[in-house]
């Protein structure tokens, strides 16, 4: 800003002096004779700041404003020029009439400009200064207004859970968003597609898979019954091994229906769906010499899928009928929002209780019957139906934790 | 027993076949729905063991074929899936019962020879568990000879107990088959029922009461 004030005022003294120039080639005559200095109004602060000296071509100063530096301070040069006299710092424009032996010379004072130029940038920067908040905030609500729907888009999309592959709803969006949501629509369909065959290959088959195996059930149970008791001996391992891959393919099927979701979550009472599971298996804790030290109330209703939540505690107790220690007790207990089902394990148990979900993984314990797939089913059981699962492994006891989000 | 199989896996079939004649049944095997229906026109079996993934027909097409043409023979459906939904259909469809691959011979055996003696009207209404007799239809108990007499609901407790003896009955279980569709029901008056029907069976000990889960019959 400083430049354009010198810049106008450079040209304004330019112009004075051309005034000067012409006023005084066309009046000579009227010029004085000696050196006459014009006094002072005192009629504006500023009188004193801009001042003019005409000299001839000698130097000689024919009329000065007073307050002008002297030509002994401030000698004639010609064009603009700058200079320095009692602490002042003065601007000058210098205009050589040759043909008329005249010269002007245009001053200013440098307190005149700056505290023009002081004005002029408070003039002008206060009242930016007052709006620019206004202009900030405006700024901040356009952007905001025109970037509300892929603000609104990316919350979906944070909160969107890794299993929802649901299409995001095209409403009134802008038409940068919309375009946007098209894609990842088409994006989520193609996902959704993968995982569904994914799963459907793995249902299939586990499915294809009976087909051969009820065969191979019915054909070793048909030699079995025709046979010695040395060919006995060696078709009943077979058999086992049989039932024991029966039981694997059933797992998988179950590990297969626990990635899909339920049709629907409603009320259920737990404590019956609990009570079945436990009296459905009773029978084969008891064949170990193990007893339930059940603690389950009549009712505890909780929003779940019966299907679901019985193939979880199936799961669960199957879980802790297979490793409790024989003649010990499993203990089941339903406690506020929880559901406890602890048993004893040897003292030699060794289980990663970060890996027991994982797929196949059984511990050191490989000694005792089982495909490891029980509780990667109870995880993704307990993922569809919204409970959390917890175990605990604490000295000689085992428990598998089962809460229910009392929010829901 | 004629039994007509109809199973589209040349292994399964053929093992079912062997397992089955060998307990009796007189199997004549097909692979194809078509066979089966042309089978079915032509000879007189007691009994269907059909397997719904067949090549040409859909065992269910060949299911309602049959007994739209009027034929009641029993239906013993082989599946290999096991969604409820997909069971109940083939109940709905004419199913008499069914088992899903893989099976086990002698129940598959079993279930068959019920299902034709229940066919052919001499199916048991007895119930016969140690020393209790059961008889649904004239709704009288026996217990070490002597008649006792129950009210309706320690008989259909009795029943349900009796049905799968040896196994734990969930109370819940228990409480519908004995108040149905009751809906207030007080919270101990199963335990009543099940005292009465102790003290009259005169055996306290049959009925163990399983703590927290429910009851099982145990007399042998």
């Amino acid at each position: 800003m400083s430049h354009e004030v010198d810049e106008l005022f450079d040209a304004e003294m330019l112009q004075q002096a051309k005034t000067l120039s012409a006023l005084m080639a066309v009046n000579s005559e009227l010029m004085p004779e000696s050196t006459t200095t014009i006094a002072s109004l005192d009629a504006h602060t500023y009188e004193d700041k801009l001042s003019y000296r005409l000299e001839n071509s000698s130097g000689d100063v024919i009329l000065q404003t007073e307050g002008a530096p002297d030509a002994v301070d401030f000698e004639f040069v010609p064009g603009f020029s700058e200079k320095q006299v009692g602490g002042e710092l003065w601007y000058a424009f210098g205009l050589d009439n040759t043909a008329k032996q005249q010269r002007v010379l245009m001053l200013q004072e440098d307190d005149f400009r700056s505290e023009l130029r002081m004005d002029l940038t408070i003039d002008t920067v206060i009242p930016i200064m007052l709006i620019l908040p206004f202009m900030l905030w405006l700024g901040w609500w356009t952007i905001n207004q025109n970037f509300s729907s892929f603000n609104r888009l990316a919350a979906e999309l944070r909160h969107k859970s890794a299993d929802d592959y649901t299409a995001f709803v095209e409403g009134n969006d802008r038409e940068e968003v919309a375009v946007v949501k098209r894609s990842l629509n088409h994006y989520l369909n193609r996902i959704e597609q993968t995982f569904l065959r994914e799963k459907r290959f793995s249902a299939d088959a586990a499915h294809e898979l009976r087909t051969p195996l009820a065969s191979l059930k019915a054909q070793l149970q048909s030699r079995l019954g025709n046979s010695t008791s040395e060919q006995q001996d060696e078709l009943q391992p077979l058999l086992d091994s049989t039932e024991r891959l029966v039981k694997l393919v059933e797992s998988l099927l179950q590990l297969s229906k626990a990635e899909l979701p339920p049709e629907q979550l409603k009320q259920i009472n737990v404590a019956s769906v609990l009570r079945q599971v436990l009296a459905d298996q009773y029978s084969t804790a008891e064949s170990k010499g193990l007893s339930y030290d059940a603690r389950v109330p009549t009712v505890f209703q909780q929003t779940s899928d019966e299907s679901y939540l019985y193939l979880l505690f199936a799961n669960a107790l199957d879980n802790a009928i297979k490793y409790a220690v024989p003649g010990s007790h499993i203990g089941i207990e339903v406690s506020e929002n929880q559901i406890f089902v602890c048993n004893r394990v040897a003292a030699d148990h060794v289980i990663d209780i970060d890996r027991i979900t994982e797929r196949f993984y059984r511990g050191k314990q490989l000694d005792v019957e089982g495909s490891g797939l029980g509780l990667s089913i109870v995880k993704n059981l307990a993922e569809q139906l919204r409970v959390q699962i917890n175990f605990r492994h604490i000295d000689d006891e085992f428990c598998f934790i089962v809460t229910f989000d009392t929010d829901q | 027993m004629e039994l007509l199989l109809v199973e589209d896996d040349a292994m399964l079939g053929q093992a079912v076949e062997i397992g089955l004649s060998e307990r009796q049944f007189l199997v004549q095997r097909v692979r194809t729905g078509a066979a089966a229906i042309s089978e079915l026109n032509r000879t007189h079996y007691d009994a269907i063991v059909l397997d719904l993934g067949l090549p040409d027909l859909d065992g269910t097409r060949v299911l309602a074929s049959l007994r739209k043409k009027g034929m009641t023979l029993p239906v013993l459906v082989l599946t290999a899936r096991d969604q409820s939904t997909e069971i109940v259909k083939q109940l709905d469809n004419g199913a008499d019962d069914y088992m899903i691959k893989p099976f086990d011979m002698n129940e598959l055996a079993a279930r068959l020879r019920a299902l034709v003696r229940r066919q052919r009207g001499y199916a048991s209404p007895e119930l016969k568990v140690g020393d209790i007799v059961l008889d649904d239809a004239n709704h009288t108990v026996v217990v070490e000879g002597q008649a006792v007499n129950l009210s309706r609901r320690e008989f259909e407790l009795l029943k349900a107990l009796m049905i799968a003896p040896e196994r734990v009955h969930s109370r819940d279980k228990l409480e519908q088959v004995v108040f149905q569709n009751e809906t207030q029901v007080e919270s101990n008056a199963l335990e009543v029922h099940v005292h009465n029907l102790r003290k009259k069976l005169g055996h306290k000990e049959w009925i163990q009461t399983i703590r927290g889960i429910g009851y099982r019959l145990q007399c042998k």
